[in-house]
């Protein structure tokens, strides 16, 4: 069963230039793409920087709005967790507030009342203890944490209004290196606890690799490749697959670790 | 902040005055020896001695209990006109700001247009038609300065608005006055503030110099303007018709700009560390 | 003879704020000519600073306050900032990890080179821009005479990090140091790059400090490796000796988070 289906997707940007702001060409970020997220696994995507990829990310989540397609979405509402640990947290919230918010606004939704405080501050406990945060946190701000902490409090912000969809776009790209594996098992633990399905969005293939049950692989607006993880990144059809690959061994060859 | 707010001489200095101010204005009743309006032929015009601190004016009413009930007027005129332009500037700002497009243009137009208007003289236009009364002045005074604070929140908003929390709160259903209310003005309120704590200053400079013309703040009610206008007639005799008003305003309004060049410097170095 | 050409001794660099902070507290370290020396850490290491501390390159709030970085026989912290200057960019020279950094936006790339020759050698504008075409071509830049003339913005991420490294070469420096050079790249960029590091350190014959937070990429480059944390040295020695036998458990943690993704 799929939770997502996206078809023919496209996305014009165009490009402007002077002050009168003239159309002079467009960038074609999503051109032409389909693609299918079942139930339950992780769908990784994966290309270097202007491939669309987060733009993809953003039609799914509907902060953009494609130029033309369909998306089916079969989830309630779907999550996200960014990059950038230092702008995905409003700075003049306290981490209570933030990661309330998505219940208070479930409430506003369906008009029940916001009489169950008590309700909430369990649930944001149980969030924290999740996420291996401090009780004590709740009164903080955003900045007096450190950027793979902020990374989790955003965690604990999405998983908090139980979805079954969420989208990761680079959620550890910005964090170092020995951050990146806490928060990936992280990521992993709490998809098996919840059953979550993730769209996971990354430049970094060995990430990409280390998360997901299916890979597709983005060039200029395009998938060019998509399949099983363990085939693409063994078995790679195409050439350009094969360069991304094969700049990867360049990089960390096996000789060395 | 709090602690940098401290430190801070300038911000400390216009704080502690401005208090005292306020609590000269806030406790009139005490500290005036005289009532403001209580008229004493016999000692019109006197310099000022121990009876009369700052001297008496051409009806012989206490100048110093004047100028401590004027407090009152003056600085709630700039206080409440600062209200009213914040109020105005942050909501066409802010809707300006977030939407864009035609919207943002539009608005953008009227602040342009509403700039090309000498204030001073269109607010002495719309006083002359209804009448000088201090509810007119205070909401004359914010409908005509509301200009800049709604290009500084449009400006902090369209910078905001591509934030990743912004996005993260659409993606949790949040409409778009909640992002406005919630998101984006708490973190958009910093120049806003440095420009009405300047303004109040302004405020209070206007009131005067409508007082002064004789178009404010109407006798016998005292403001710091108007005791300035029965002084410009007395000039050469009674000096201290002029200068003991004249000093207040003077000290008051530089209160408030240090205290907003303080906040200034307080809020933009920390907008360089985030 | 010496065969090192820089040793550092017992750097500190503190920046006085609110706190004090210790970014970089007590780093020693020395490197042979040719070598090529890996600085690893991660973020808030102290790793960085310490590269603009051996150039004196450390603006208040922060200071220098101790330490000793001996540069063919003489110590650079005690040296005046006439004869720093001399060094800084002719015999040695620092890339950034963000080439806009290094790269002016207003002026042509060629302008910038010739004016990075012309401040160290002394020869006429045209031979200038003999060197500089004939680095933008070593660093194999497509069309290096067409980038002479272009701006900074209108070349892609991995150009203008060519372009870096074109000008911290075109003055023949002994020592070069490299703060993440790749890491604002695209991976298939970042192995070009890489690539061609090898061989201009193969044949310029210079002697590096590699600065990342990727142990990955270091293992690839260096030699010499050097572990920071919190503004010191924890572990430091030949790449395979750490590799094999890593002392601190902060280094078996490092290693361990690149080999489970690998």
């Amino acid at each position: 069963m799929s939770i997502v289906e996206c078809k023919n997707i496209k996305k014009h940007f165009p490009i402007l230039r002077g002050y009168r702001r003239e159309k002079v060409g467009i960038v074609k970020a999503v051109d032409d793409v389909s693609l299918e997220i079942k139930k339950g696994e992780t769908f990784g995507l994966v290309g270097e920087s202007g491939c669309g990829k987060t733009t993809i990310g953003k039609i799914i989540l509907g902060i953009i709005k494609p130029d033309s397609g369909r998306i089916i979405l079969s989830a309630q509402r779907p999550q996200v967790i960014f990059q950038d640990p230092y702008n995905s947290l409003d700075p003049k919230m306290r981490v209570r507030e933030i990661l309330a918010e998505g219940l208070v606004l479930q409430d506003r939704r369906q008009g029940t009342s916001l009489g169950f405080a008590r309700d909430r501050r369990d649930k944001i406990q149980e969030i924290l203890d999740l996420v291996k945060l401090p009780k004590s946190s709740v009164t903080k701000y955003p900045h007096e944490f450190s950027g793979g902490e902020r990374q989790r409090i955003a965690i604990g912000r999405a998983v908090l209004t139980e979805p079954e969809f969420i989208v990761c776009d680079e959620p550890v790209s910005s964090l170092d290196v020995t951050i990146q594996l806490e928060i990936l098992k992280l990521l992993k633990n709490i998809q098996k606890r919840f059953s979550i399905t993730y769209l996971f969005i990354s430049h970094d293939l060995r990430v990409v690799k280390f998360m997901s049950d299916r890979v597709a692989v983005m060039k200029e607006g395009k998938i060019i490749e998509e399949g099983p993880t363990s085939r693409i990144y063994s078995n790679p059809e195409r050439s350009y697959t094969k360069l991304l690959l094969s700049s990867i061994l360049n990089i960390y060859p096996k000789a060395y670790l | 902040m709090t602690r940098a707010f401290l430190k801070n001489r300038f911000a400390l200095t216009g704080l502690v005055f401005i208090i005292a101010i306020i609590i000269f204005s806030l406790f009139a009743p005490f500290i005036a020896p005289y009532n403001p309006s209580h008229i004493d032929t016999k000692n019109i015009l006197t310099s000022p001695s121990k009876d009369h601190l700052f001297g008496t004016d051409t009806l012989g009413r206490d100048i110093f209990s004047r100028i401590v009930y004027g407090s009152r007027i003056s600085l709630s005129i700039g206080f409440i006109a600062v209200g009213i332009a914040v109020l105005i500037g942050v909501f066409l700002g802010s809707v300006a700001g977030y939407y864009g497009g035609k919207i943002d243009s539009i608005l953008m137009r009227f602040v342009d247009i509403m700039l090309c208007f000498p204030t001073l003289f269109l607010i002495l236009a719309v006083i002359a038609i209804l009448e000088p009364s201090i509810f007119n002045i205070m909401v004359v005074i914010g409908a005509t300065g509301w200009m800049g604070v709604a290009r500084l929140i449009r400006a902090e908003i369209l910078t905001l608005k591509e934030r990743d929390y912004v996005a993260a709160a659409k993606v949790m259903g949040a409409s778009d006055s909640w992002i406005i209310l919630r998101h984006l003005i708490p973190n958009a309120i910093g120049p806003v503030l440095v420009s009405a704590t300047l303004g109040i200053g302004g405020a209070i400079l206007v009131e005067s110099s409508l007082s002064f013309l004789g178009i404010g703040v109407q006798p016998p009610t005292p403001s710091w303007g108007n005791i300035l206008m029965d002084g410009k007639s007395t000039l050469g005799v009674a000096w201290w018709l002029t200068i003991f008003p004249g000093i207040f305003i003077l000290l008051t309004v530089l209160a408030y700009n240090l205290l907003g060049e303080g906040l200034r410097d307080i809020l933009e170095p920390r907008l360089k560390d985030e | 003879m010496n065969d090192k050409i820089l040793e550092v001794k017992n750097l500190k660099t503190y920046f006085y704020t609110s706190q004090v902070i210790r970014a970089v507290d007590g780093v020693s370290f020395d490197i042979k000519k040719g070598e090529v020396f890996g600085l690893v850490g991660e973020s808030g290491s102290g790793k960085t600073l310490t590269a603009l501390s051996v150039l004196k390159l450390i603006n208040p709030p922060g200071k220098t306050i101790d330490g000793q970085i001996i540069f063919d026989g003489a110590d650079l912290l005690k040296m005046d900032e006439d004869s720093l200057r001399d060094i800084r960019g002719s015999r040695i020279s620092i890339v950034f990890q963000d080439p806009s950094t290094a790269l002016n936006p207003v002026f042509t790339i060629g302008y910038q080179m010739i004016e990075a020759v012309l401040a160290h050698q002394k020869v006429n504008r045209v031979k200038a821009k003999g060197l500089s075409l004939e680095y933008l071509n070593k660093v194999h830049i497509g069309q290096h005479k067409k980038v002479f003339y272009d701006y900074p913005h209108q070349l892609s991420g991995g150009t203008k990090q060519r372009v870096s490294i074109a000008m911290a070469l075109v003055n023949s420096p002994e020592l070069l140091i490299l703060d993440e050079p790749t890491t604002a790249l695209d991976v298939t960029i970042q192995a070009q790059i890489l690539d061609l590091l090898d061989e201009i350190i193969k044949e310029e014959h210079l002697s590096i400090i590699f600065i990342s937070h990727d142990f990955g990429i270091i293992a690839r480059m260096c030699d010499h490796v050097g572990v920071m944390y919190k503004g010191r040295i924890i572990e430091q020695g030949e790449k395979y000796d750490i590799i094999k036998n890593p002392k601190e458990s902060y280094t078996r943690n490092l290693l361990e988070s690149v080999k489970a993704l690998s």
